[in-house]
């Protein structure tokens, strides 16, 4: 049974998005977001920006910068963070602890979303398909493909109408939500100590820890 | 970058937390209602699990990368599931799934010939043809049973009752496991693993930097993945 390994690889999150492939050589024009009915040409606008800049030979801070540029309009990481703590746990932190969760959250997820892009950016093998956009209420999903070599990995961009236009609010990879995720560890933390044992665990720099 | 009110656009609720409502398909079970029976069991499978990856098996692939180029590799991983295809199309059958079925069918006739015995994977290729691939967990799952409790096997992994169950049956369909010699039949296996480990240097230290309680979220993203793949 393969499905640990699958489960691991395909799961490889953010980074898939930088699995760069050849066939796009076209620039970064920011599609007029808030006019679009489909943030689907948005997406794929991000997303070879980003591949763009993966190809340059800037050094990888800059790199990080300019990716940050891009798509931190975009990724709606504060809402994620609230998501990921989810509507019981949320009222239990005060504004504080709230600012705090936050801050540290999105770091999280910065430094991990960096980490695979190094990771990731020799790759040039990988075919990206952008399939139809499915409406789920008033918020749109758009599933994207990535076929590399060794894998496909089945992603979905999940994306809500913000006040700034669309904006993602979740991202799947072969059915694993980032938010779904981070909610089960949260409020395992949770059941188990404080909220500031939370904001401590969050503090830690991203990397491997014991189970137990 | 603070979240300033993400849901302005919505109508505020009047709670503290208001927009939850917008995005109620997070809303699913809490831990604390998962029946995990064997959790004490299952967190130290899932630490063994860990060093084991990362202490012997890793390594070996590691090593094994350095001698046998990756289109090697590629190739013998390939080889591997071609073998799986009885696995594959009996499953695909019980789910009555049959275009998935007789795609998976001329992959087989195509690539066991064309593709010489599955080392190359021409029905992909030219003719566009992909892989469905099935288990018997799955078909369960497909007719309503329920994953049941977690379970971690031992170096496969995190697992439940019915899809460790579904290991049985589809042992039955996978040609290794009809190997007279039992040692070269695990041989074979391990074999089969550090090869497709070797493609995937690095990818679980990464995959792993993402989680607080590393059982909890392998256990979890186990549960999405399997779900989205019965629904599939």
């Amino acid at each position: 049974m393969r499905h640990l390994v699958s489960v691991l690889i395909l799961s490889l999150f953010l980074g898939c998005l930088f699995l760069a492939p050849p066939a796009f050589a076209q620039s970064a024009g920011d599609a007029p977001a808030q006019a679009q009915m489909d943030p689907k040409p948005l997406l794929k606008s991000k997303i070879d920006a980003v591949l763009d800049i993966l190809k340059t030979d800037m050094p990888d801070a800059e790199k990080r910068r300019e990716i940050e540029k891009l798509i931190d309009p975009v990724l709606n990481y504060g809402l994620m963070g609230k998501l990921a703590l989810g509507p019981e746990n949320w009222p239990k932190l005060s504004e504080q602890q709230r600012q705090v969760f936050i801050e540290r959250f999105v770091d999280r997820l910065k430094a991990s979303y960096f980490d695979k892009i190094s990771m990731y950016q020799g790759n040039s093998e990988a075919r990206i398909t952008y399939k139809d956009s499915r409406t789920e209420g008033n918020k749109v999903h758009v599933p994207v493909v990535v076929a590399a070599a060794d894998s496909t990995v089945n992603m979905v961009y999940k994306f809500f109408q913000s006040d700034s236009g669309w904006q993602v609010y979740d991202v799947e990879i072969n059915g694993v939500s980032i938010v779904q995720s981070y909610r089960s560890q949260f409020n395992q933390v949770l059941a188990r100590g404080s909220v500031d044992d939370l904001i401590n665990e969050l503090k830690k720099p991203v990397e491997p820890k014991k189970t137990q | 970058m603070l979240p300033d009110s993400p849901d302005g656009t919505t109508e505020p609720a009047p709670e503290s937390f208001d927009g939850f409502g917008e995005f109620d398909e997070f809303a699913e079970k809490k831990d604390a209602e998962i029946f995990d029976p064997l959790s004490g069991y299952n967190r130290a499978m899932t630490t063994f699990n860990d060093k084991a990856y990362l202490w012997v098996l890793e390594p070996t692939a590691s090593g094994y990368a350095m001698v046998i180029p990756v289109v090697a590799r590629r190739s013998v991983n390939r080889f591997f599931r071609n073998l799986g295809y009885p696995v594959r199309v009996v499953n695909n059958v019980l789910q009555l799934k049959g275009r998935p079925a007789a795609e998976e069918t001329f992959r087989f006739l195509i690539n066991t010939t064309a593709g010489i015995a599955g080392l190359f994977d021409p029905a992909q290729k030219w003719f566009g043809l992909e892989a469905h691939p099935e288990d018997f967990g799955q078909t369960l799952g497909r007719y309503g049973v329920g994953g049941g409790f977690p379970i971690v096997l031992p170096f496969l992994g995190p697992s439940n009752l019915r899809d460790a169950i579904g290991l049985i049956p589809d042992g039955y369909l996978y040609p290794i496991d009809y190997l007279d010699n039992t040692y070269v039949a695990v041989g074979i296996t391990v074999y089969e693993r550090i090869n497709f480990i070797s493609l995937r240097l690095g990818e679980y230290e990464e995959l792993k930097k993402d989680a607080l309680d590393l059982y909890i979220f392998l256990r979890d993203a186990y549960e999405q993945n399997r779900k989205k793949e019965i629904r599939e």
